[in-house]
């Protein structure tokens, strides 16, 4: 496994709950530093969960592994954008007929 | 001439409580103030009238003119050698300032006295620079301590970087058996009082012993030459060698001052050696390692052993700092201090294992100079979050933090780092001498 | 910092270093040693390489040769006078030398907040662990370690009042085989051959509103190359027969084929979580796991779409694991029916109670916390829908069940957490820890307690405390606290080893943890753990069962529990995950046991998929 060159250079990151469903928990990152979705069992919780509850975590910055494409996963998101693509288009035209 | 500022409090013990009042007139050697408890006689170092008697000192104001010639001690005809010592008020002049008369009043039946001219802190020269011109009067000193104390041995303890100082004892103790010398490694502590003693006896003291413990007395080289005036002279105790060194105009070169009237204002001193170049740092009274930072108006003491004007401090633009404390170096106070001059936050505080907190607050290392290990600090000041570390270590300590401190990227200042750039010595980093050298002259 | 004689006596066995700078000359004592309690410390910070390092008792009285400086590891070249530490002596006490090297590991630490949170352990030895924080900064793992199991555990029971084993209940097997699996008019099991009726789809869709679409695939041995979206589940095909309870009577149960369930919504996303399973089968499977399908098997693959967006609510899962049992359903319908020649092997699973040996209690903590984390408890028929009760609506409170319930399929979960901790329907039909215990002739095993994962602390410390009770009142001598996954599960798993332990009562937690999974908070209770990670490098990689609990940490963590009843100390492991801390344990466990420990593969043995190979290993 590479060596992550930054991982010690830990920095407090906030965000907000901006949605809530039965298995994930979707945060913005203030200073509009991005977004993201996680399992529940991800998060440590003391109080029941609400939208517009603020969180902080420490973390460090994503750093590349190195330069190569896996093509491996490039196949598979490609496989599950145009399954995902082709089904809802399926659905929508079966919601017109 | 300034004022003279003559403190209450020189040594250790209670302050003095003063004898004179505003208006009366002094002379050099002028009882001026008496202890009332543990403590010695301070008297005044200069001609002149009271000015003012604080509640800490007594300010003189100095006549124009200074005669060389001084009021002797007021002793009987038959008083013996230690009430002379006594009535001179001398304290330990190697910075403890312990009264002299006290610590010699023992029966060392046959044991050592050990003289302490390791001149250990970095920067300083008039105790070597007395050996070299006054060895003869030291001697003295050393024998009339060992007539007092009944000690039957003496050690000269001393650097052996100072060759010309150790020629001129050698040749002035060739008809001495009793008197003999053991030569130190260059590093820092040697002159810990229980250092001296392990390194000249092989005996390790616990912290919370004296030398006594060692059936010795460890003595100044400085305080043994007021020995012998006292007792030769009849002159009090009421001057002090000392050095002045730093960002001065004219070099960084030691200015050694011999017999500065104690109550003499640092800057006056500074003025002497040719004033301070340009901007500075700060001012320290006392050795880079042990001394604490000073003003122009501070006067002087009977324990006063360095004037030291260092260059600016680095500015670390407030980024976190762990402080290694140990009792070789600055106290945490000192620690924060020189921190604080960087522009630093300070995050941690660690204190070297050996370093012993004594009932009165004071550190004291339980074997000086010799490393307990360091890289346990190391890790708490980088979970701390530290970026900086400050230290205070003796060279042996130093040397082990840098065993670790740079790879865990922690960067480290040494508390005299400022000191020892000005005056053009070594940093405080990597041992690279041994600690133990050839005793051959 | 330097250490003392006796420190130096304590840790006789572990590496020697220079605490400062020594010189030639120099003749070693204690006082020159640095204190191998921040060995971990110094390793980490790469300060440290103990290659080569002799130990403290081999250096004591040695005559340093040259000046070294802080922090040297000692070794031969630079020392006179190094004793030779008899190696046979070693060999002679097995058990109590050998302890030195690290035994089992358990994770004890792991990320928080930042900074560093301290245990101090007081009881037993001076044990100090230090948790480093931060799940980003590669979550090093503590493991506790177990002296060698053995010496004690051997005499310690044998002399108790020597009872009777006592069955309390029998639960018969019968097996069926299935060799190939058809589409046909109607489903029916003809000799070794499956068929299931064409059209049934229709009926899974049918049964369940949030249903859209439903295809079913026969995936034979030649077929493992296939392309599949994330498993969700994998079971088994079995039934009662007549009206026994699970877990009692007879089951009957088809060999060689296995339900496996796949899904999205209608929009194409998967159903579960992030991580995912979803590639080629053959890249993804670890064969062979409690919870996955043999090599060999043929999978009855049913892909569900569910409605457009409910893929991540509690109702879309369980539709689609409702909907999906239809085909078991009618598969056990025709099982039920069939001809008793068929059966191929009977075995018959005993609970057995054994009065005398030691108590112990199998608490195995599911995820609680909603949606796919949840588990059907107690169905009707083996990881059956039918009767069952959803652990969430249960409140996730502590569920006693047999040993037999087990084995027999009462908990069908819908579990989708990491593929390569899940514990899938199948892995509690095979739950190595309770047939390890129940096998195990020193032990008594009373009952498996089953206890779900909430979202929310409080309601964590709510199930944990009723752990503790349940467990008190059984009045065991020992205990095992199993978990799945990491994250804040692991906060109940350690509230629960503490509640127990708490009780005077030894335990030893199992979980996935070494690098990415190391504890977020620990107790000085977590003193005998077990990681249940295989994969290489110590991470959750995305092949599905890779870290699961298998036999190999069954029998390491009941050597452990019955070292700590003995009342003999858990070593502490390395503070960093290190594998051999394993390697080292199951050598202890095979000398004193004088049998061999079969270790599983990992995901090494799989036909490398690009992203492993190239992210991971």
């Amino acid at each position: 496994m590479k060596e992550l060159q930054y991982g010690d250079k830990i920095i407090r990151m906030e965000g907000v709950i901006v949605d809530i469903d039965d298995c994930s928990i979707s945060v913005d990152l203030k200073g509009r530093l991005g977004f993201f979705k996680a399992p529940k069992r991800m998060f440590i919780c003391d109080y029941p969960l609400k939208v517009g509850q603020e969180l902080g975590w420490n973390m460090s910055f994503p750093e590349q592994l190195g330069p190569e494409v896996n093509e491996k996963y490039v196949s598979n998101i490609e496989k599950e954008r145009r399954k995902q693509e082709e089904m809802r288009q399926q659905r929508i035209d079966n919601k017109e007929v | 001439m300034g004022s003279i500022q003559i403190l209450l409090r020189q040594h250790v013990g209670a302050p003095c409580e003063p004898i004179v009042k505003a208006g009366d007139n002094v002379e050099k050697g002028t009882l001026i103030a008496t202890p009332t408890g543990l403590g010695a006689n301070i008297f005044s170092s200069v001609y002149g009238v009271v000015e003012e008697v604080k509640e800490d000192r007594i300010i003189i104001k100095p006549d124009e003119e200074q005669k060389e010639t001084f009021v002797p001690i007021n002793v009987p005809e038959d008083a013996s050698k230690l009430d002379m010592v006594k009535a001179a008020g001398i304290v330990g002049m190697g910075g403890a300032g312990f009264p002299t008369g006290v610590k010699i009043d023992t029966d060392l039946q046959g044991g050592y006295i050990l003289i302490n001219a390791a001149e250990c802190e970095p920067g300083l020269r008039h105790n070597i620079q007395q050996i070299e011109e006054e060895a003869d009067k030291v001697i003295r000193g050393v024998k009339y301590v060992m007539e007092i104390s009944n000690a039957g041995k003496a050690i000269f303890a001393i650097k052996k970087k100072n060759g010309k100082a150790v020629k001129v004892l050698k040749e002035a103790l060739k008809n001495e058996p009793a008197i003999s010398i053991h030569l130190l490694a260059d590093i820092y502590p040697m002159g810990e009082e229980r250092a001296v003693v392990r390194e000249c006896l092989g005996i390790e003291l616990d912290p919370t012993k004296l030398p006594l413990a060692a059936n010795s007395i460890v003595i100044n080289v400085e305080t043994l030459a007021r020995v012998a005036e006292a007792i030769d002279e009849k002159k009090p105790c009421f001057s002090k060698n000392l050095t002045v060194i730093g960002k001065l105009n004219g070099g960084n070169e030691p200015h050694v001052y011999m017999d500065v009237p104690v109550g003499t204002s640092v800057g006056e001193l500074i003025e002497r050696a040719g004033g301070i170049d340009g901007v500075y740092g700060e001012i320290i009274m006392g050795g880079p390692f042990t001394g604490k930072a000073t003003t122009l108006e501070a006067p002087i003491t009977k324990t006063t052993g360095g004037i030291i004007v260092t260059m600016e401090f680095p500015d670390l633009h407030g980024a976190n700092v762990g402080l290694l404390v140990c009792a070789c170096g600055g106290d945490e106070e000192r620690m924060r201090d020189v921190c604080q001059k960087m522009n630093g936050t300070v995050v941690s505080v660690a204190r070297c294992k050996q370093a012993m907190e004594m009932k009165n607050g004071a550190l004291k290392c339980e074997r000086p100079g010799i490393c307990p290990g360091q890289a346990k600090n190391n890790l708490q000041f980088k979970k701390d979050k530290a970026e900086y570390i400050i230290i205070g270590n003796c060279s042996d300590c130093s040397n082990t933090v840098m065993g670790s401190a740079p790879k865990m990227k922690l960067k480290v200042f040494h508390q005299t780092d400022h000191v020892m750039r000005t005056i053009g010595h070594p940093l405080y980093r990597y041992l690279k001498v041994s600690k133990t050298v050839d005793q051959d002259i | 910092m330097s250490i003392t004689a006796e420190t130096a006596k304590e840790h006789a066995k572990d590496p020697a270093v220079l605490c400062c700078r020594a010189e030639a000359g120099t003749v070693l004592s204690a006082s020159n040693l640095e204190d191998p309690a921040i060995f971990d410390d110094l390793v980490d910070s790469g300060l440290l390489n103990l290659d080569g390092c002799l130990t403290i008792e081999q250096i004591l009285g040695a005559t340093l040769t040259k000046t070294c400086d802080s922090l040297t590891p000692l070794t031969p070249d630079v020392l006179d006078g190094v004793k030779e530490v008899a190696s046979e002596e070693a060999a002679e006490e097995t058990a109590v030398p050998v302890a030195a090297a690290p035994a089992a590991p358990a994770p004890v630490a792991g990320p928080a907040a930042g900074g560093v949170l301290r245990i101090h352990i007081g009881e037993g030895k001076d044990i100090n662990i230090e948790l480093p924080t931060g799940l980003t900064s590669g979550g090093a793992a503590v493991a506790e370690v177990t002296e060698a199991p053995v010496a004690g555990v051997a005499a310690a029971p044998a002399p108790a009042a020597v009872e009777e084993e006592k069955v309390i209940r029998t639960l018969t097997r019968k097996h069926f085989k299935i060799t190939e699996v058809k589409r046909g008019p109607e489903t029916k099991i003809e000799g070794t051959t499956l068929y299931i009726r064409e059209g049934i789809e229709a009926d899974v869709v049918a049964d369940q509103e949030l249903v859209k679409k439903f295809e079913l695939e026969i995936i034979t041995p030649d077929k493992y190359h296939t392309y599949s979206e994330t498993i969700m589940d994998v079971q088994p095909i079995a039934t009662k027969e007549g009206d026994s309870d699970l877990g009692t009577g007879v089951t009957r149960v088809l060999d060689g084929v296995v339900m496996m369930l796949t899904g999205t919504d209608e929009d194409g996303v998967q159903i579960g979580e992030f991580g995912s399973s979803e590639g080629y089968l053959d890249e993804n499977i670890m064969w062979n796991r409690p919870g996955c399908p043999d090599k060999g098997e043929i999978f009855i693959k049913g892909n569900i779409v569910i409605q457009e967006k409910t893929n991540m609510e509690r109702r879309g899962p369980m539709a689609a694991h409702t909907a999906f049992d239809v085909i078991t359903q009618e598969i056990r319908t025709v099982l039920k029916k069939l001809d008793e020649s068929l059966v191929v092997d009977t075995e018959e699973l005993k609970q057995v109670r054994r009065p005398g040996k030691k108590k112990v209690v199998i608490v195995k903590e599911i995820m609680g916390q909603g949606a796919m984390h949840d588990n059907f408890i107690l169905p009707v028929e083996p990881v059956g829908v039918l009767g069952a009760r959803a652990n969430v609506d249960l409140g996730n409170v502590p569920v006693c069940v047999s040993p037999l319930e087990v084995l027999d399929g009462c908990i069908h979960a819908l579990t989708c957490i990491g593929p390569a901790s899940k514990e899938m329907s199948r892995h509690y039909w095979r739950e190595p820890l309770v047939l390890e215990a129940l096998h195990d002739e020193e032990v008594d095993l009373c009952g498996v307690v089953f206890v779900g994962s909430p979202q929310i602390n409080a309601e964590k410390f709510y199930v944990s405390k009723r752990v503790g009770y349940t467990v008190e009142a059984m009045d065991v001598d020992g205990a095992f606290v199993t978990t799945e996954g990491f994250g804040n599960n692991h906060i109940d798993f350690a509230s629960h080893l503490e509640q127990i332990g708490m009780r005077g009562v030894p335990v030893v937690g199992m979980s996935y943890c070494a690098v990415q999974g190391a504890l977020v908070v620990g107790n000085k209770y977590m003193t005998a753990m077990v990681d249940n990670n295989k994969s290489e490098s110590g991470i959750e990689n995305e092949v599905l069962g890779c870290n699961t609990l298998c036999p190999e940490d069954a029998i390491r963590a009941l050597a452990m529990l019955k070292t700590a009843m003995a009342g003999e100390d858990i070593k502490k492991a390395e503070k960093k995950w290190n594998p051999n801390v394993k390697a080292t344990n199951v050598e202890l466990i095979e000398k004193a046991y004088g049998k061999k420990v079969d270790l599983v593969a990992n995901e090494q043995s799989l036909p490398m998929s690009q992203k492993r190979k190239e992210k991971y290993d």
